[in-house]
């Protein structure tokens, strides 16, 4: 069995300009889900921020034995996580996965990729 | 009022789907049938209040908000008859449409087309000129051929194209501001299968075949996403039909089904999002055009806080006199967002773009117009307006908000407030 049921990323900021064309270098924040399980996992999202209440949870499904690359800019419900703002995420699955967390920030033509293995649960 | 109709509910709390309209009426009354919906509306008429009829509160706008009494066609539901030689059904006003489509395919029948959402009922996506997309097809309303409608003095007037065409061109869409409609006589043919496909594309891929979309496939619509400048792309045909495949090597296929009619045709009759929403319709020869500017102000400005799709689609014209495709063929561009976030600002930044481009508002959705930016949208607006002193001469169906956005009849009844004579 590979993976956790809970992970934390603590970085979340979602640039609010961009170079290039789109959606490809679109700046953007992603939870990258590997799923190795012979069933689907449910994940719940849940966002924090630095000044109000926490938001969520968003719920997506990484299939059996896939990986699901899930951008923050693209998550509508319960409400879009701005732009602009720091933000943290909390995810938590139904079964084991593990959790990888990326950012593009290509505001300047010369763009940069952060990536970081996310912090896991204790379960 | 002197003698109270059955189920009488005081005092309750009138709120619509998205939770933006809220009030509390004097009265909520759901009749048994239509001698009972007669007999309220005559009383109010003779008392001086003002009735609005409620559909499924599907809409966006205060249509229904009253002070006064609000009528619910809650009992008054399903299938009255059908003719399939006519190509012809009729059904009760408070009939949804997800009742009705389920009962027409169980008799082998179906409408030519729906709009994305059943949940409402019949009578109030009629008369909101709900619709659905495809150059060939009207919105709903033109599939109302007659009916019956009980006016505001009381009295039924029964209808339909042969024995009073302009009447049925004023009540297909008009608000309930012309009468209570208890049945509705829609046209409709033998049931059919659709094939269902689905595309993700980028943007800058799929805009250049807007057009041709549009043309070759029964039904098309996209969504357009503004975080990430991508589509999805809907085509809707006969089985086998529509635009080749090969022709689509710029898009993903996400989903393929064939099915019936009315499981093929997007037809939500339970939305778990909650969301506000603008549309306009805008002539179709400066629809793309006019999606371009409103996309670039999107993408300029909202990005950081709307996640909500925007919706394009076309719809053919038709001759009802407040239709949105009156005298001409329109692309609608609908703009969403939350119900639980702001969304005003968002839409008062968008609506002047659509207005540039000539559009007409959706009578359900957020909108800012009234009587006299309306009026010059509408060709036949003073001929709704002589149907609707004809047959609701006291104003009893004008709420305060009916008022401004139609103007006209007894307006002065209504001001300040709905029943200023009860």
């Amino acid at each position: 069995m590979v993976g956790k049921h809970s992970w934390a990323i603590p970085e979340g900021f979602i640039p609010e300009g961009s170079t290039g064309p789109e959606p490809e270098m679109t700046s953007h924040g992603t939870v990258c889900v590997l799923n190795t399980q012979e069933e689907d996992a449910t994940v719940e999202i849940t966002v924090y921020f630095t000044d109000r209440e926490p938001v969520g949870p968003y719920e997506e499904t990484v299939p059996a034995e896939r990986t699901s690359h899930i951008r923050f800019n693209d998550l509508e419900e319960p409400e879009p996580i701005p732009r602009g703002e720091d933000f943290a995420t909390v995810i938590e699955s139904d079964v084991p996965v593990v959790c990888q967390h990326t950012r593009l920030d290509s505001r300047q033509a010369e763009n940069a990729l952060l990536s970081t293995i996310a912090h896991p649960g204790d379960s | 009022m002197d003698e109270e109709p059955r189920d009488e509910e005081a005092n309750a709390t009138w709120t619509n789907w998205s939770g933006s309209v809220s009030f509390e009426p004097d009265r909520i009354l759901e009749p048994e049938n239509e001698d009972e919906l007669r007999a309220i509306v005559r009383r109010c008429a003779e008392e001086g209040r003002t009735v609005r009829v409620a559909g499924e509160g599907h809409s966006w706008t205060p249509v229904v908000e009253t002070d006064d009494v609000v009528v619910s066609l809650g009992n008054m539901t399903g299938l009255v008859s059908c003719d399939a030689d006519a190509g012809t059904a009729t059904v009760r006003g408070g009939t949804t449409l997800d009742e009705a489509v389920t009962e027409l395919h169980e008799r082998n029948l179906a409408m030519e087309n729906l709009g994305d959402v059943t949940l409402q009922k019949v009578a109030g996506a009629v008369g909101t000129g709900t619709h659905g997309t495809g150059p060939a097809f009207e919105n709903l309303a033109g599939s109302l051929v007659g009916g019956r409608l009980v006016t505001g003095t009381g009295e039924v007037r029964e209808f339909d194209a042969e024995s009073d065409p302009d009447l049925l061109d004023a009540v297909r869409v008009s608000l309930g501001s012309l009468g209570i409609l208890t049945e509705l006589r829609l046209d409709v043919r033998p049931t059919y299968k659709l094939q269902r496909r689905e595309y993700c594309a980028r943007f800058e891929d799929a805009w250049g075949h807007f057009e041709e979309l549009v043309e070759e496939n029964r039904n098309f619509d996209f969504y357009w996403y503004p975080r990430s400048d991508e589509v999805k792309l809907r085509l809707l045909n006969p089985p086998g039909g529509g635009t080749d495949a090969s022709d689509l090597e710029y898009a993903t296929l996400v989903e393929l089904d064939t099915n019936w009619w009315h499981e093929a045709i997007p037809a939500h009759n339970e939305i778990g999002r909650k969301f506000e929403e603008m549309e306009y319709a805008v002539p179709r020869e400066v629809g793309e055009e006019c999606f371009l500017e409103v996309r670039d102000r999107v993408k300029e400005r909202w990005r950081s806080d709307v996640g909500w799709r925007l919706l394009v689609r076309t719809v053919a014209a038709d001759e009802t006199y407040l239709s949105t495709e009156y005298d001409r063929e329109t692309v609608t561009i609908s703009c969403i967002q939350n119900a639980e976030l702001d969304h005003e600002e968002y839409f008062e930044d968008i609506e002047p773009i659509f207005r540039e481009y000539d559009g007409r508002p959706h009578w359900g959705k957020n909108h800012t117009l009234r009587a006299p930016e309306l009026s010059e949208l509408y060709p036949e607006w003073d001929r709704f307006q002589e149907v609707r002193r004809e047959l609701d001469p006291e104003g009893v169906f004008t709420s305060e908000y009916l008022a401004d956005l139609l103007g006209g009849v007894a307006a002065d009844r209504t001001a300040p407030s709905g029943g200023v004579r009860g």
